[in-house]
């Protein structure tokens, strides 16, 4: 994750949301907080949400699909899959390795 | 109350900006509660988009010209008020120092081009060199203009 997100600087995280908000199906914006907050309790504001969204545009992680409505969705890219993939693997990795030295999971 | 608020904060985005997302983002804010955080969200986000204004999609050239053209009524402006003359002060030695600054950027991007220049195509060449005229140009114009307009401003404060 560091190494492809690092750049994302402080979106990073909200970035992260996005893809796995975006990994269900596409999604527009007003959906799109609505399904953050849900699932991980954080609730984005626009100006958060845009910038991540902006980002992710730029490196083609995710694009705006072709829409006549005034609300414009956003669906993940196979780019996307593979760099929210890479970034789960990675949490996926300090989780483990926290919880061993917390001695709370497996030893 | 707030809502509008939020409203009238897209109007600081930059223009590409505000021509792919402003129509997304004013209809989030019609949808949503509108708060004070959803205000000053918003604010940073125009100081992001204005930061990184080449991630923007379909953005142009930085507005530079457009920037430099619009400061130069801010010392006129505030040089009629005498009340403000103080703040004059402070601004123009800080547009001037900006100027300054700005020719001496520029003379680090000549050292760094030149010893490239005969590989560099003659299309980077003048891009750079026009924009560094434009710039260096601009630069001086606000710096002289401001300079004149502090002066003028602390004249009207001396002993009549």
């Amino acid at each position: 994750m560091a190494r492809r997100t690092q750049e994302l600087g402080r979106f990073t995280d909200v970035a992260l949301l996005v893809l796995i908000s975006l990994a269900e199906g596409q999604k527009h914006g007003y959906r799109m907080i609505n399904d953050i907050e849900e699932f991980s309790g954080t609730t984005l504001e626009p100006g958060t949400l845009y910038g991540a969204l902006m980002r992710l545009e730029e490196r083609g992680w995710i694009e705006a699909v072709d829409s006549s409505e005034r609300r414009k969705p956003y669906r993940i890219t196979e780019s996307g899959r593979g760099a929210l993939h890479e970034q789960l693997t990675t949490l996926r990795r300090v989780e483990q390795a926290g919880s061993r030295r917390a001695a709370w999971g497996p030893a | 109350m707030m809502r509008c608020l939020a409203q009238e904060v897209l109007l600081f985005y930059p223009q590409a900006w505000r021509e792919r997302y402003a129509s997304e983002v004013s209809d989030l804010i019609r949808a949503r509660p509108a708060r004070l955080p959803t205000v000053l969200d918003l604010m940073r986000g125009a100081v992001d988009a204005w930061l990184h204004y080449r991630r923007v999609p379909g953005a142009g050239p930085f507005p530079l010209a457009m920037i430099l053209f619009g400061m130069l009524p801010l010392p006129t402006i505030a040089a009629n008020e005498p009340t403000m003359a103080d703040n004059v002060r402070t601004s123009v030695s800080t547009l001037a120092v900006g100027a300054i600054c700005n020719g001496l950027g520029w003379l680090s991007v000549a050292a760094l081009v030149v010893p490239g220049l005969p590989k560099a195509s003659g299309g980077f060449v003048a891009v750079v060199a026009a924009s560094a005229l434009l710039s260096v140009g601009m630069s001086t114009l606000v710096a002289r203009r401001a300079i004149q307009r502090g002066r003028a401003a602390l004249g009207r404060l001396g002993p009549a």
